[in-house]
């Protein structure tokens, strides 16, 4: 008897628990999401806690997040909804481009071309690379060969090697941006590298005359900038290198949209330009103090 | 002989007739986690998609199980005058618990839809899509986007909180522009300057609404085969939203408008004002991504999505909020201290430069792109934005040769009193417009009000004028930005009544319309009694709205009661002390207003005072006697708003004595702090502060030269 009543009970007492459990209950989901600093990890996890979200981590290491959500208040779709927002691309949804460029350079993960819709062979809407869609960023040395370059890119322009100059004047840009001189030093050599690899041979004439004009250009100011680590000095030579590119990108167009930025103030008002993949303001000449001085004047395409 | 018998059933099918029986019931929704009232059509909101083929005859049993009446308006359809569904105009309204049956023939095809026109039973859910396809139509996968705002307050109090300048929508939007934030923001000149010539703030629309809504939900999603393309039939049918379309997958290629087929137009978006239709041909994404189709509300507090396609989604760049001290600032520019807009010479029209573009955020980073273009005109040459001068018909609109008469309608309005009109009347306060049969009736519209208008007109299409010649599009909605001139024109080709009204549908409710009515037309079956009809019709502009501030505080209690319509005040207001030696106070007025502008108010009335024995009685500053105590007078008195709002009320009692009395209301100091304050010419003053904490109460506290300082709360209705 005493047994029964003891059973009633626990089981009475095991319904009340139970029941509490399912208004309270949490469920624990993991995701993949791309990212490799911890600028990412605060980004991704802010994004992902949202109301109803215990707890939200990510690894950097594994590159997961795992949530732990009250199914009642929020569905998993919310969250990777939240987190592509904040710019990561995961298995349900995809970043809007402003997001994924907001994101800190080392945030900028490997991202799938974005086809657009309609068949290839339709005027209206080609597949082509969305412009301003900005390729993954190198982090690795200057001598490691850059192997994603634009898919398109390879194809149409690797024969004379153009690409790869771009790749490299860029990479010498953002680490001008983040005031790592020594980065930008070994970029420069990696740009100077490249540029001796151009093959002019297979140029068009047009194309070879604009590279020739601002071959000599292009050659002293990396020059310059891979044999110091001073940034002033760098950036003095960045906006000749710039200046030297600008012409020959105008004339041999990349797969992908350019943006032409000019930073009034540089050279005490005697401004400076640059290129940029971006289209938000990124600022070489100053870096962190002023990062986002400057407008686009112009964009190649 | 065969061959007849053949083609018998055939011509039979040709003519078919399509029934549908809509049910139409008071039900309850809950969108938001709050129960509250709609109304259903066969239990759902929208109602059901009504589908036909051209040369079908529609008949539509409307059998209404609400305890009030209703009708059913066809938007856009050509149609003979007694089945437009304009209750007491055109048609007998269907009354409760009855069956009205509709029934015309269908002369056209294109994407329309259907709405009630009583009152604001539209926004309660009352409306669908009608959808009419043409005879021979090359089948195409389609999908059908009726778009609509919610918001889970009454509308009836929406309406009326509108009509008492309730800035409550704006601190829910997060867009009040007060003084606070205008100066952290750099915008105090700005400011300042908006409210000298009188403008409270800046916005793109009225209404907070909770949700927006595609097909009833806040995210839809099409069936599609992978890689082809498909047409989206886009119906706005909120109640006064505008709607941006945007696609992540590409451009948007713009067929037809209203119904009206046009020449394919690619572009990056559009704007799809209240009422208007448009079908769009998109590309469906190949397998494995989904593209998302979005609706973003104007002023940009939300958004309904359709996602095209199947697999991962892609979300589509967001529109970021609206700059509204940027667009204070234009505002600023066109408006002259009296209210009148001056388009410096432009001559805008057709939607061609959109002057808000100065508040859309991605407007201004494309303008740091367009090398060179115009300063301040928001190009850009990157986003193709569809216009009305884009629209080509696909075949020839010429009219008929005939007359043409012209008329001209300023489009007018008064925002803070919630009075919108067409050349500063409204439809009551207006003839009937006779138009003749055969002749060719041309408008030409002037924005002059502060905000865009959806003009609408019923059973015909118009002609816009857009310099397509005679390819210019047909269309039954005309939206019309400010500052912008139009012209439409169209064939006089029917009979009876027709409206022509603004469709933000509490700007036709406060009167901004007219009706046009054919000569001779036969009588009308259905509205017996054309003149009890026309008074129920012009009843609807005719209202007065209820308002009242009431303060319970510390020292007593202040309060205001009015009572207003188009033209009319009814106002009665009071201070109680709370004991003998503070007394009590009350003063009542009836007022009409008297300027188009509505800034001057005459007005007469009855005071009251009383005040125990030893009252301070004084002297004015006009050196009369003035005694506080037991003093009832009748006075007679003008209200003038001068700028910056500054309210002057000069008044003369059957005594003699004079009463200058200066009062600001509702500074807003904060998003949700207003202050005011109030001298006059006996030498009391007063002034306080508010802090709204809901749209009803607010806490307060004020210092009055009578009752002194006080605290507590105010409530305001």
């Amino acid at each position: 008897m005493k047994k029964a009543i003891a059973t009633m009970l626990s089981l009475a007492f095991i319904g009340v628990t139970h029941l509490e459990a399912q208004g309270r209950a949490l469920k624990t989901a993991t995701y993949s999401i791309p990212g490799s600093c911890g600028e990412c990890r605060k980004r991704i996890e802010s994004a992902a806690s949202l109301e109803g979200v215990k707890t939200a981590r990510w690894d950097a290491a594994t590159r997961r997040l795992t949530v732990n959500y009250r199914p009642a208040k929020v569905t998993p779709d919310a969250i990777l909804r939240s987190v592509a927002y904040a710019g990561f691309d995961n298995e349900k949804y995809l970043a809007p481009e402003a997001g994924y460029r907001n994101l800190e350079g080392c945030c900028r993960y490997e991202r799938e071309p974005v086809v657009k819709a309609g068949k290839p062979d339709d005027h209206a809407g080609h597949a082509v690379i969305a412009p301003g869609r900005e390729e993954p960023r190198k982090t690795q040395e200057p001598s490691v060969a850059p192997k994603h370059d634009d898919h398109r890119a390879a194809q149409e322009k690797a024969e004379n090697g153009i690409s790869k100059v771009y790749e490299r004047y860029f990479q010498i840009k953002d680490r001008l941006v983040k005031d790592d001189g020594p980065g930008a030093a070994a970029m420069a050599d990696g740009f100077l590298e490249a540029l001796a690899g151009v093959k002019m041979e297979v140029m068009e004439k047009k194309d070879h005359d604009a590279f020739m004009k601002s071959l000599a250009q292009m050659r002293s100011s990396a020059t310059t900038i891979s044999g110091t680590k001073d940034l002033e000095k760098q950036r003095r030579a960045f906006s000749s290198l710039s200046e030297g590119v600008y012409p020959v990108m105008k004339q041999i167009k990349p797969v992908y949209g350019v943006y032409v930025d000019h930073c009034p103030m540089y050279g005490k008002g005697k401004g400076a330009n640059w290129l940029s993949r971006e289209k938000s303001i990124r600022n070489p000449y100053y870096g962190a103090s002023m990062m986002t001085c400057g407008k686009v004047t112009e964009t190649i395409r | 002989m065969f061959s007849t018998l053949f083609i018998l059933p055939h011509c039979l099918g040709a003519q078919r007739t399509v029934r549908y029986d809509l049910y139409v019931t008071d039900t309850v929704v809950n969108y938001t986690g709050k129960n509250v009232r709609g109304i259903a059509i066969n239990g759902s909101i929208p109602g059901p998609k009504l589908e036909f083929t051209e040369g079908d005859t529609a008949a539509i049993y409307i059998h209404n199980r609400m305890h009030h009446e209703t009708s059913v308006h066809w938007h856009g359809l050509i149609l003979p005058n007694e089945q437009d569904g304009v209750p007491y105009l055109t048609t007998a309204p269907a009354k409760p618990h009855s069956t009205h049956l509709y029934k015309f023939p269908l002369k056209q095809s294109g994407t329309y839809w259907y709405h009630s026109h009583t009152m604001l039973q539209e926004q309660s859910g009352l409306y669908g899509a009608f959808i009419i396809r043409k005879r021979e139509e090359p089948p195409m996968q389609e999908h059908t986007l009726l778009l609509a705002d919610w918001t889970d307050e009454n509308p009836h109090q929406v309406e009326r909180s509108l009509h008492n300048a309730t800035d409550w929508y704006m601190i829910r939007k997060n867009a009040a522009q007060d003084y606070g934030r205008a100066l952290m923001e750099g915008y105090f000149g700005t400011k300042l300057v908006n409210e000298w010539k009188r403008m409270h703030a800046m916005d793109v629309s009225d209404v907070y609404y909770e949700r927006f809504f595609v097909n009833g939900r806040i995210e839809d999603s099409a069936r599609f085969n992978p890689g082809k393309k498909a047409r989206l039939r886009v119906i706005n049918g909120s109640s006064s939203t505008y709607f941006w379309l945007t696609y992540g997958g590409g451009k948007i290629t713009v067929v037809s408008s209203d119904g009206e087929d046009v020449g394919p137009v690619a572009v990056d978006r559009l704007i799809v004002g209240v009422s208007e239709t448009y079908d769009v041909i998109v590309d469906v994404p190949e397998k494995g991504i989904a593209h998302e189709f979005v609706a973003t509300a104007e002023d940009r507090t939300g958004r309904a999505s359709v996602w095209i396609g199947e697999g991962r989604r892609q979300l589509a760049e967001p529109l970021g909020r609206l700059k509204y001290f940027e667009g204070m600032k234009m505002m600023n520019g066109m408006m002259t201290v009296n209210m009148e807009m001056k388009d410096m010479g432009m001559n805008m029209g057709l939607q061609q430069m959109d002057m808000n573009a100065v508040m859309y955020p991605e407007a201004a980073q494309e303008k740091d792109r367009a090398h060179g273009a115009h300063e301040g005109h928001g190009a850009s040459p990157s986003i193709t934005t569809l216009n009305y001068a884009m629209l080509r018909a696909k075949e020839k609109t010429t009219l008929p040769v005939a007359p043409i008469r012209t008329m001209t309608f300023e489009l007018t309005g008064n925002m803070n009193r919630f009075v919108w009109t067409i050349d500063d009347k409204t439809v009551s306060e207006t003839d009937r417009i006779l138009i003749r049969k055969g002749e060719i009736t041309r408008i030409v519209m002037i924005n002059n009000s502060m905000m865009r208008h959806p003009m609408h007109l019923h059973g015909h299409y118009f002609r816009v004028l857009n310099g397509q010649g005679d390819r210019s599009p047909l269309k039954n909605v005309i939206d019309i930005m400010p500052m912008e001139t139009d012209t439409i024109e169209f064939y006089n080709s029917g009979y009876g009544d027709w409206f022509f009204h603004c469709h933000i549908l509490y700007h036709m409710m406060s009167g901004m319309g007219r009706i046009f009515t054919y000569e001779n037309s036969p009588p009308n079956a259905q509205v017996p009694d054309k003149e009890k009809g026309l008074k129920k019709v012009y009843a609807d502009d005719r209202r007065f709205y209820s308002a009242a501030e009431i303060g319970l505080e510390s020292n007593g209690s202040d309060g205001e009661l009015r009572f207003a319509s188009t033209r009319w005040l009814l106002q009665t207001e009071w201070r109680l002390g709370l004991d003998e030696r503070k007394g009590y106070e009350s003063e009542s007025h009836i007022g009409r207003y008297l300027d188009k502008k509505q800034f001057l108010l005459g007005y007469t009335g009855w005071d009251y005072r009383y005040r125990n024995p030893d009252d301070e009685s004084g002297r004015n500053i006009f050196g009369q006697a003035n005694t506080k105590d037991r003093r009832g007078v009748f006075c007679a008195g003008l209200i003038y708003i001068f700028p910056w709002f500054l309210e002057a009320d000069l008044r003369l009692d059957h005594t003699g004595n004079l009463r200058l009395q200066l009062t600001r209301d509702d500074i807003p100091l904060t998003a949700r702090l207003r202050g005011w304050g109030t001298v006059n010419s006996d030498l009391e003053y007063g002034f306080g502060m508010r802090y709204a904490l809901t749209k009803y109460f607010s806490l307060s506290s004020h210092y009055d030269s009578d009752m002194g300082v006080g605290a507590g709360i105010t409530i305001t209705y």
